[in-house]
């Protein structure tokens, strides 16, 4: 189809090394690109949620309804799981136990998303300036998000529970028992190497394990949607739809530790 | 205002819309790649040089905003941006009827050179998740093709053929 020329050949090979050039200084300039996309991505994120808002305002009336009544419930049963909290305080200080040493959380907004199909991956408005580093994990108020991948000063990537890169042990909150779980790009979650005789059932609850060491014992993950046979028939699996809505979270929280 | 310039805006434009508003606009979990759209306009409306600078810009904005590997769009986007003009240049596909048909086969094409990249790297996609991705994407991206095309249009962005 294309004839190759002396002339073609010489045009090919110099915009192959201007390319080449081109994409080995990319990677270092991702940090100010990034730093200085975060000003349009927060208008547009501005122009975004208040069309949103506009469009889909009776949806946000009963939703905001609804969210206030939960809202007084759940302040009801704050103050009785305060009660239980000073009593255990007293307890464990009356058994000399050791206080766990709180970890500390930092609340960021979601600027933009990952601009391909292949990965599932957020961009936050905090960065290295607000303490976030690599390898921290995410979560939001529903469950475990994901886990920072990289921070720049003002903003940071964080890889969704989703993406099949992200692999994370958890244990079955009622038979406790063990598997890994990794992303599917879809909505749901599969969690792995599980025996054959492992006791999973569906609509059994998913917590992280703690042996990642990003993420502390006891974060939900979601609930288990079905039960199968792997193809070797050696061990089993679970899909997992995960607590967080993966694919509307706009909040998340950084667990420093 | 040059009409490359006003392309060159564009085309961060639509990388800016990709990461934000295109998330909204999902089917089926998947959306349309505005920047690969953007690089195929390029490549059959501008020459051969403007089409693979504006092919690497694309490539590089999409490198910085994702996670993969050291500027791989930088790479493939740059050899659409070379061969586009060329293909265009043997076949007509600068109408209306062609173009989406061309954006759906390029997007097909490129979505499976980045499974073959990935399988190298020994990530492993689902053949079904990655079919769904590649069929719904392609036909995304050619509809979004018809919108984006008389957007650039109305704001003079493309040159006359």
């Amino acid at each position: 189809m294309f004839k190759l020329k002396k002339k073609n050949l010489i045009q090919i090979i110099v915009l192959a090394i201007a390319v080449l050039a081109f994409a080995s200084f990319s990677p270092a300039l991702r940090t100010p690109v990034i730093s200085i996309a975060k000003i349009p991505f927060n208008i547009l994120r501005f122009i975004q949620r208040e069309i949103g808002g506009i469009i889909f305002y009776h949806h946000n009336m009963v939703d905001s309804q609804r969210l206030r009544n939960e809202n007084n419930l759940l302040r009801f049963k704050l103050n009785e799981v305060n009660e239980i909290k000073a009593e255990n305080n007293r307890l464990s200080q009356l058994l000399s136990l050791k206080q766990k040493s709180p970890y500390k959380i930092i609340a960021s907004k979601v600027i933009a998303r990952s601009p391909d199909n292949w990965a599932s991956v957020i961009i936050i408005d905090k960065g290295e300036s607000s303490g976030i580093k690599k390898g921290q994990g995410v979560i939001n108020y529903l469950g475990l998000v994901g886990r920072v991948i990289e921070a720049t000063r003002s903003t940071a990537k964080v890889m969704l529970i989703s993406d099949p890169n992200l692999g994370v042990s958890a244990i079955n909150s009622r038979s406790r028992q063990e598997g890994l779980i990794s992303g599917t790009l879809g909505g749901t979650l599969i969690m792995k190497y599980l025996p054959r005789e492992s006791d999973i059932n569906i609509s059994d609850t998913i917590i992280t394990s703690g042996f990642t060491e990003s993420y502390p014992k006891g974060i939900i993950i979601g609930v288990v949607m079905d039960v199968g046979e792997e193809f070797s028939g050696l061990s089993r699996y679970a899909i997992i739809k995960p607590a967080a809505d993966l694919s509307s979270v706009e909040e998340v929280l950084v667990i420093i530790p | 205002m040059r009409k490359e310039i006003r392309f060159l805006i564009a085309i961060i434009f639509l990388g800016l819309l990709q990461c934000t508003v295109m998330q909204n606009l999902k089917l089926f979990g998947v959306m349309p790649d505005l920047l690969l759209i953007g690089v195929v306009l390029a490549g059959v409306y501008f020459s051969w040089g403007w089409s693979l600078l504006f092919a690497a810009i694309a490539g590089f904005l999409k490198d910085i905003l994702s996670v993969d590997n050291f500027a791989l769009n930088v790479l493939i986007f740059s050899l659409w941006g070379y061969f586009i003009p060329k293909i265009s240049r043997k076949i007509s596909i600068d109408d209306i009827i062609a173009l989406p048909f061309f954006i759906f086969v390029v997007t097909f094409i490129n979505d499976i050179i980045f499974r073959f990249i990935f399988l190298c790297q020994g990530r492993v996609i689902s053949l079904v998740i990655f079919l769904k991705i590649a069929i719904i994407g392609s036909i995304y991206n050619a509809f979004m093709l018809l919108i984006i095309f008389r957007v650039l249009n109305y704001f003079k962005c493309l040159p006359r053929k």
